[in-house]
């Protein structure tokens, strides 16, 4: 296992002294010791950990990874996760397009305000908005009581997980609408209205489409942020197995049974994921350059 | 040259206008919005807090030795994480702002993984790697040494998760500063550390600070990644957001909302802290484009 | 289509736009819009389109008023100084955009693109965005869009004003050889006069939002209202005069480097460089003793810097070379000016 580690850094070292040798143009100083002490570190913190998780999990034979994800109680966190995180991404592209489109567009009073507290859920601890949620919606919580008598439960059911999914994921669609919304020239819109456009069609056919990648990279984080979420689950669920279990919970569920090997191979898919959705929210930011400046 | 200024602020700021209805229609349903998934468990919060007056609140904060030491113990880890975050994302800023190298846009993604793996996972790598039948597992109670389920693990699981915090804010700064004013300094002969201290620090003072917030804001908050690497040893290694979870799993939900409003005190403070930032480097930025 | 505009009033809080602007643009006409910046060119344009609405006035495209029609339908083409293209659509879409939101078929569209797009000759660029396009191209995308419903009035704001030197040259001329094939009516705004005189058939010089001059290039050049319209068309010599007898008379320099303001008063005589003589001994009486300070001698025309002896004032002549290779005069060396031609103004009184 050591050996293994000091290949990493063999390899590693190799790495570096290329890309020092490669940037000799620059006369500004530092490169070596920046550059060699950032990936030393984001090797020992992030990469040689993660490549834990895929090793121990390249430990187990094809058939024995197979069984472990494609197990009853798997299949259905893993649909859970999705179906909820996807749900919650989905209502976050909808309110986060009309809360950025608000305040881009709208004045109001204590508009400021508003839009300093659109990030509180990034700088609120996961387990505050937990237990928030998961006491507002109780039976005689401030929001239950009026949603318990009328058939909508919403605490420890799906419904809940959503929610504070949607909570979470808040800010990411309005932030990554709201420049681009700002970014669009006033002229642009008098040009597609004095071109005969509608206010309706300068908004489907100009200022949607500009702002489309946009919102799909924000939903895209949103929904990264929804596969992966533990810390506000954990309370407003009622994490019950085939029901309301969630991926992240059953890693966790496996690690106290120490069943390391169904833990990482849970964990595995997950991360196969989170990199597919890294990768989708690059592809975007490509695709929409091209229409850049 | 007041009124050239005053025409051309109203005819570059003016969109053209949806109409009354709509402005208030949209308004109402956005503030509704906010307001229902910010506001209400905002106040929800400091409610549940103090329904039993102030007295019961300190009690139910200062009152518990568990509850006091995970005030302590995320006091002492957050300092620890954002101290390492911030030489990782000065050093990392610097490489990839100022030099051209190969591999520095694979740099950049992975830099961004942690933001998309799920804090659980963070955690879980951890495991694997210090854990009893992890890599190093047993090299480490050979020597006796403890970082699983110890402070170590904390901090370590911490500074995964927090690791692009800092790196994230400072990159475009640097890249909007430019090389030209260092340059000039290692032209007069300053030596590498003097242009960093005198010409760059001074540059990029209010991104550090507004990195360090974010990060720090984090670190406080992390609850999947410390969960897992925890070992659940109840007033040992609970930080104060797992030690509101235990709280919360007993029904001592008073205790657990103390504990919470301190947090999301802390929360509201860091909202602060950014708006103002964010509104010195909105000068700062402005001031620099003025002068050259 | 003929436009009209009539006492029309704008206010931008404190800031008067537009006082009371009245002005009959002909069919067919090529009009510029020339002045200052905040002289209230672009507003009055914007006013035209329906982009703005007037505080007071009356807009009228041929006999029909259209104050209160939007923008939207008022079938006007307006080209924006930096294109405000649309960029998440190709070169085709964006000249077509004008067509489809009217619902015309999609061949009918086709075909009147593929038209306009020879117009602007970028035939094969179609499926470009705008951002693979040079200044220049984008420029010529969306005077095409502007064109493509064949709208009654073609409006342009500072077109050419993003544009670098030599584009910008080449982009004016073909704007001009376009018009006298399409002869749509065209009001574009410049604060280049030269821009203006190499395009427009009629130019209308604004100030302070108000029109201080409409007419054709070499009349407004030649004839200039006022020492304002004087001044922002060209270079001026500034001297102090009388009126003797009916005729102005230069009597010195001016210590005031450039037509005041607002002050018509009758003893600033204004002279264009071009039509101040130099001499080597006075050829008359009156002929002004000066100091030469400086001599740019490169290209057809010579420019020389004099100075009034004894003060600092300073006067500027255009000579051609021949002429100033028959003075041979050099720097420091003592001369004499005689105007060929001056001018000056005061209410309802120009020579």
């Amino acid at each position: 296992m050591m050996a293994k580690i000091e290949f990493g850094i063999r390899v590693q070292g190799v790495i570096l002294v290329a890309f020092i040798q490669s940037n000799k143009g620059s006369p500004l100083p530092g490169l070596s010791l920046s550059l060699g002490y950032s990936v030393t570190y984001l090797s020992l913190i992030v990469l040689i950990p993660l490549s834990a998780c895929f090793i121990k999990a390249g430990s187990l034979s094809p058939t024995e990874f197979w069984t472990i994800v494609w197990s009853e109680r798997t299949r259905a966190a893993y649909s859970l996760t999705f179906t909820t995180a996807f749900l919650a991404a989905l209502i976050n592209a909808a309110i986060g397009f009309l809360v950025a489109w608000v305040l881009v567009r709208y004045e109001f009073p204590f508009k400021r305000f508003v839009d300093a507290m659109i990030d509180l859920p990034l700088a609120l601890p996961t387990a505050v908005a937990g237990l928030v949620y998961s006491s507002l919606y109780v039976e005689s919580g401030w929001l239950g009581q009026f949603l318990v008598p009328l058939g909508i439960n919403a605490a420890y059911t799906k419904f809940a997980i959503v929610w504070v999914l949607v909570f979470t994921g808040f800010p990411f669609v309005v932030r990554t609408v709201q420049p681009v919304l700002e970014e669009i020239e006033p002229e642009v819109e008098e040009a597609a209205s004095i071109l005969g456009a509608s206010r309706l069609q300068v908004f489907t056919r100009i200022l949607l489409p500009t702002v489309f990648p946009a919102i799909l990279s924000g939903f895209a984080q949103a929904f990264a942020r929804g596969l992966g979420e533990y810390g506000s689950v954990i309370f407003v669920s009622s994490n019950i197995p085939y029901k309301t279990e969630l991926a992240p919970v059953l890693i966790v569920t496996r690690l106290e049974e120490m069943a390391f090997p169904e833990a990482t191979a849970i964990a595995t898919v997950l991360l196969a994921a989170s990199f597919g959705i890294l990768a989708f929210i690059n592809t975007i930011e490509i695709w929409s350059k091209r229409f850049g400046k | 040259m007041g009124n050239k200024t005053i025409i051309t602020a109203s005819l570059k700021k003016k969109r053209p206008e949806d109409s009354e209805w709509v402005r208030y229609l949209l308004t109402t349903m956005a503030l509704g919005v906010v307001f229902l998934i910010i506001g209400i468990p905002v106040f929800h919060v400091f409610f549940r807090a103090f329904e039993k007056g102030p007295m019961v609140y300190l009690d139910n904060l200062f009152g518990n030795p568990n509850t006091r030491h995970s005030i302590f113990l995320t006091l002492s880890i957050a300092p620890r994480v954002v101290f390492l975050s911030v030489v990782f994302g000065v050093s990392a800023a610097w490489a990839i702002a100022r030099f051209r190298f190969p591999g520095r846009t694979i740099l950049l993604t992975l830099m961004d993984l942690p933001l998309a793996v799920s804090p659980v996972v963070a955690g879980l790598v951890f495991v694997l790697i210090f854990g009893m039948q992890g890599w190093m597992g047993e090299w480490l109670s050979a020597n006796n040494m403890q970082i699983l389920f110890g402070t170590p693990s904390l901090v370590l699981a911490t500074c995964f998760v927090t690791l692009p915090y800092v790196v994230r804010e400072l990159i475009p700064v640097l890249e909007t500063y430019g090389e030209e004013e260092e340059l000039a300094a290692v032209s007069l002969g300053a030596n590498g550390w003097q242009m960093f201290w005198r010409i760059t620090m001074p540059n990029i003072r209010l991104a550090l600070v507004y990195g360090i917030i974010l990060c720090n804001a984090r670190a406080m908050g992390e609850f999947g990644a410390v969960y897992v690497v925890s070992g659940r040893i109840s007033g040992l290694n609970d930080t104060m957001p797992l030690r509101v979870e235990k709280l919360f799993q007993e029904y001592d939900m008073p205790a657990a909302f103390a504990l919470a409003s301190v947090l999301t005190f802390l929360a509201l403070v860091t909202l602060g802290v950014k708006t103002y930032l964010e509104k010195s480097m909105a000068h700062q930025k402005a001031d620099a484009g003025e002068s050259t | 289509m003929s436009i009209s505009v009539k006492n029309v009033s704008k206010k931008f809080g404190q800031f008067t736009a537009l006082d009371k602007v009245s002005l009959n643009i002909p069919d067919g006409d090529l009009v510029a819009l020339l002045g200052p910046s905040g002289s209230g060119k672009t507003t009055l344009l914007r006013i035209i389109a329906g982009l703005e609405n007037p505080d007071e006035g009356s807009v009228l495209h041929r006999d029909e008023e259209v104050t209160s029609k939007s923008a939207k339908d008022r079938n006007v083409g307006f080209v924006f100084q930096h294109y405000a293209l649309f960029r998440h659509l190709t070169v085709f879409d964006n000249i077509g955009f004008g067509l489809s939101v009217r619902g015309v078929p999609k061949e009918k569209i086709a075909s009147r693109v593929r038209e306009l797009l020879h117009l602007i000759r970028l035939e094969g660029l179609e499926k470009r965005y705008p951002s693979q396009l040079s200044g220049g191209q984008r420029q010529r995308v969306a005077l095409a869009r502007a064109l493509a419903a064949q709208p009654r009035v073609l409006l342009l704001d500072e077109p050419f004003g993003a544009l670098d030197a030599k584009v910008r040259l080449e982009l004016r001329e073909w704007l001009r050889r376009l018009h006298d094939e399409i002869h749509v009516t065209s009001i574009f705004v410049t604060h280049d006069q030269e821009e203006a005189f190499a395009v427009a058939d009629t130019v209308v010089v604004m100030r302070n939002g108000k029109i201080e001059q409409i007419g054709t290039p070499a009349d407004v050049f030649e004839n200039p209202a006022n020492a304002f319209v004087m001044d922002f068309l060209g270079q001026v010599n500034v001297f102090q005069g009388i009126i003797a007898d009916g005729l102005p008379k230069i009597t010195g320099f001016s210590s005031s480097k450039g037509p005041p303001e607002k002050d018509f008063c009758s003893n600033t005589i204004y002279v264009r460089p071009y039509e101040l003589e130099i001499e080597i001994m006075p050829s008359a009486s009156d002929s002004l003793p000066a100091k030469v300070l400086h001599v740019n001698p490169a290209g057809p025309v010579v420019r020389i810097h004099l100075q009034d002896l004894e003060s600092t004032s300073r006067v500027f002549v255009e000579v051609n070379f021949a002429k100033f290779k028959e003075l041979g005069i050099s720097t420091g060396q003592k001369v004499f000016i005689q105007p060929k031609r001056v001018r000056i103004f005061a209410p309802d009184y120009m020579i």
